[in-house]
């Protein structure tokens, strides 16, 4: 016997919009954990330095630039008028500048050992004898550029709260879309600060 | 007849994971509620954005210092010995070195820079187009900054 479209779905079947957001979670979930999983790697490295400032360090700036790419991807958003967004784009803002400054902090931790001398395994003295490019080219911007992300974040945070909720208004259409700007540079600042780190771990660990 | 493709989200429908993403989101409340007494110029938001470039391109700046003079170089890092880790006497862990006095001097920039912006600019207008200009002037200068034409020749010299 035939059964009719409606028939052939029982009642108790999720609507399809809750499966999207189920699996929305659920995949996002997942990631973020996977993700995160990465530099927990570094626990099996033969070098104890390694093995300890490269799992704080990267933990730090991994969690770091996650945060910071959700938050700058709340620009888009935002700019396109979806205003509901904001006060969750003000803390995510405070909390992405907060983990910015312990990926830094971490960072300052790890730069210590990558300065030791190429006697005792120091990496940045192998670099410039070996590989110089990855010092000048990717060490130099790395080290530099995610302290961007700092000054930016306290800016856009500082803005977003004492505008209010009046930086959505016509006059104040340009205040926003600086400080969404300002939110984009620091995902962009974050990532190739990401990318670049893990570049230089790559070619000579802690 | 029109399907409606979106719903008003309903609380009890919510899944636990959902509701506490959703309290995180807005913690801590107060930041999350903004101010209740907000700005009404545009000065005060170019202050904070250009004294954060201000800051950046400090920091870029003293390094170019620092990198072509050993003399310069000591009083870069004497600016920064107040953060931990900046002279070490263990060999095999390291120190920061000059790269502390760096850092410090992108804090003096910009947080010299800011207040003084601040005063200039708080009942100021500041046009879209001055606040984009030095925005993007000082960051894109501050990012080149990072790779010097001399520096792979300075072991040389």
């Amino acid at each position: 016997m035939l059964q009719t479209q409606n028939e052939s779905i029982s009642p108790e079947f999720p609507k399809q919009l809750d499966i999207a957001k189920v699996s929305v979670y659920g995949l996002s979930i997942l990631s973020a954990l996977m993700f995160l999983f990465l530099p927990f790697v570094n626990l099996l490295h033969p070098s104890p330095w390694q093995r300890w400032l490269g799992t704080i360090h990267g933990f730090g700036a991994l969690l770091a630039t996650v945060v910071a790419v959700y938050t700058g991807h709340l620009a888009f958003p935002i700019l396109r008028g979806v205003t509901k967004i904001l006060p969750q784009m003000r803390t995510l803002t405070f909390w992405s500048t907060f983990i910015a400054f312990l990926g830094i902090a971490t960072g300052n931790l790890a730069y210590m050992r990558y300065r030791a001398g190429i006697d005792l395994g120091g990496a940045r003295a192998w670099l410039k004898e070996n590989s110089p490019l990855a010092q000048y080219v990717l060490m130099e911007y790395h080290e530099f550029t995610v302290l961007f992300t700092l000054p930016l974040g306290v800016a856009c945070t500082w803005i977003l709260w004492h505008y209010g909720d009046s930086i959505l208004e016509k006059q104040n259409r340009h205040v926003l879309s600086a400080t969404c700007v300002g939110l984009m540079a620091m995902m962009f600042f974050a990532m190739g600060g990401l990318v670049t780190g893990l570049g230089i771990a790559k070619i000579h660990a802690l | 007849m029109t399907r409606q493709l979106s719903r008003q989200p309903q609380k009890e429908n919510e899944p636990v994971y959902g509701r506490i993403w959703a309290q995180f989101r807005k913690f801590p409340n107060g930041l999350a509620e903004g101010s209740q007494k907000p700005l009404t110029v545009s000065g005060p938001a170019a202050a904070a954005l250009i004294s954060a470039g201000i800051g950046c391109f400090t920091m870029m700046f003293t390094h170019h210092l620092s990198d072509t003079s050993k003399a310069r170089e000591k009083i870069v890092w004497a600016i920064g010995s107040w953060i931990p880790g900046s002279r070490n006497p263990s060999e095999l862990w390291g120190n920061i070195g000059s790269y502390t006095g760096k850092e410090t001097m992108l804090l003096v920039g910009w947080l010299v820079s800011w207040p003084i912006l601040y005063f200039l600019w708080k009942k100021k207008n500041i046009k879209a187009k001055t606040m984009f200009f030095w925005f993007f002037a000082l960051f894109i200068a501050a990012t080149a900054m990072s790779w010097h034409p001399l520096f792979p020749y300075l072991p040389l010299m």
